[in-house]
């Protein structure tokens, strides 16, 4: 079965003579898994997402997503969350999910509102007043009631308080189909790792280790989290 | 998806502007109410002196209103401009480019929408500005003048477009649509430099005009432009010539093509 994404070699600089943001890098991301990608900052994570969502281009190297070079149909599979706020904040939460309906044909509006009253937020609320951490929830919301078949999300419980972290992991779980891959970056690994299938760990823009996450538990007989702090040891 | 877009570029301004033109229109009426009335008093003034106005009330309210008046046919010409250019910026290398650009929508059609979009205002803008040119007239009473002005506009107006015939009325069109692609393919040349993004697109259109007018100055030396005295020789210079018209036209698609393709392939966003 085609990958649903796969990096051959691929490399990307901002400067010339600073470090590469990505240095050869070579992946393949099967179906049906939620992978974690981890790394301190700098380690090229941001950019890997950017790329695979058309955001950056490459140096060298491919990216291919469903064996297919990133563009338009790309993206009808592709559910991404930013890590900044990305969303026209003179809508209304209402305003944005009829946008996500008009362009998205695998947005599941139903699921949205559902997901909109669990948190109780008000529909009706323009997003320009609600609170940076509410925001990134209706960001969430809306990247999540996407039938994807890839889901990438950069750092999605990084700005919300710790009991909305719960809710959050356990919407990404219960929302995507069996078939679908999760991709998605933190820092906060004790928060996410009872969620996660693999993990790949991102050093200066390499990949230092790509394993399920129970190999690791197993072989190194520690958590994900204890091993990342051994392995990015300041 | 054309029309889905087109949508949301509308929606994004029209309400600005729809207010704006209302205080432009009101400041019309005002301007021209007030303009009656100083005229009025002026010629009739000395046979109905009970309802006479001071004089420093009058010259108050005609200074005030004229300059808010001028001020707002000016400021909402600069504003509708402002606001085609921020919506293009910020949709689409900004932080919202992060949802623009991965829509599944492809970067032509994205550009295609902003122009038309921007085209649209830009006509909305000009019409209400007239509009408020007749209103005036009306107002004070002085139409058979304005409508003067309106005959040697036509005049003048006819004298180019008989002997250019259709390439003027194309050249006029074919301008605005350059003018707005000009604008948006600097920003997406401004976003690939990886710091200081606005000053990239702004000294990018910036050297495009310097380059085109250089280009423009020798070809015409070249060439050799002869003033004839007439108003042709003006519109031989403003445009009215096929080759003109199809240099602008190349340069239209080359904006909009090269534009798009940047978006698509070069996108570079913070």
């Amino acid at each position: 079965m085609t990958p649903i994404l796969e990096c051959r070699d691929l490399s990307k600089s901002y400067d010339k003579g600073m470090r590469p943001a990505l240095n050869h890098v070579n992946l393949k991301l099967q179906r049906g898994r939620i992978i974690g990608l981890l790394g301190p900052n700098g380690s090229g994570k941001t950019t890997l997402i950017k790329l695979a969502n058309g955001l950056l281009s490459t140096k060298s190297g491919e990216l291919l997503i469903d064996g297919k070079p990133v563009g338009i149909e790309t993206r009808r599979i592709v559910s991404y969350l930013p890590e900044r706020t990305y969303l026209n904040m003179g809508l209304t939460v209402m305003e944005t999910i009829r946008f996500f309906k008009d362009f998205y044909e695998d947005f599941d509006e139903a699921r949205a509102y559902e997901m909109l009253k669990s948190l109780h937020i008000d529909p009706g609320a323009k997003l320009k007043t609600l609170s940076k951490g509410t925001k990134e929830k209706v960001q969430l919301i809306l990247v999540m009631s996407r039938n994807a078949q890839l889901y990438i999300l950069d750092e999605p419980i990084g700005g919300v308080d710790p009991a909305a972290r719960d809710y959050i992991l356990n919407t990404i779980i219960t929302n995507y189909n069996e078939n679908a891959t999760v991709l998605l970056s933190t820092h906060l690994i004790a928060d996410v790792e009872s969620v996660l299938d693999e993990v790949i760990f991102l050093r200066y823009g390499e990949v230092a280790l790509h394993a399920p996450v129970d190999a690791i538990r197993e072989e190194n007989g520690k958590s994900v989290d204890a091993l990342f702090r051994e392995v990015f040891k300041c | 998806m054309l029309r889905k877009l087109l949508k949301y570029d509308l929606k994004a301004n029209y309400l600005c502007l729809l207010v704006c033109y209302a205080v432009y229109m009101a400041l019309t009426i005002a301007f021209s109410l007030n303009m009656r009335g100083l005229i009025r008093q002026e010629m009739f003034g000395a046979a109905d002196s009970a309802g006479m106005v001071p004089e420093s009330v009058w010259m108050f309210t005609t200074i005030s209103l004229t300059v808010l008046w001028g001020g707002a046919m000016i400021g909402l010409m600069i504003l509708t401009f402002v606001l085609i250019i921020r919506r293009f910026y910020t949709n689409m290398v900004s932080d919202q480019g992060y949802l623009s650009l991965t829509l599944p929508v492809s970067t032509r059609q994205h550009m295609l929408s902003k122009l038309i979009s921007g085209l649209l205002f830009e006509l909305l803008t000009t019409a209400v500005l007239v509009a408020g040119f007749i209103v005036t007239g009306w107002i004070i009473d002085i139409l058979p003048i304005l409508s003067r002005f309106g005959d040697l506009f036509v005049y003048m107006w006819d004298e180019i477009t008989d002997y250019y015939g259709i390439v003027y009325y194309l050249d006029v069109a074919v301008n605005a649509v350059r003018g707005l692609l000009m604008i948006y393919f600097s920003i997406c040349v401004g976003q690939l430099f990886n710091k200081h993004k606005v000053w990239g697109a702004i000294g990018t259109y910036l050297g495009l005009v310097i380059v085109l007018e250089l280009f423009m100055g020798i070809l015409a030396l070249i060439i050799g432009f002869s003033p004839s005295g007439s108003l042709v020789w003006l519109a031989s210079l403003t445009g009215g010539s096929w080759g003109n018209l199809i240099f602008k036209v190349v340069q239209s698609g080359v904006y909009f093509f090269l534009g798009a393709w940047i978006l698509e392939k070069k996108a570079n966003l913070e």
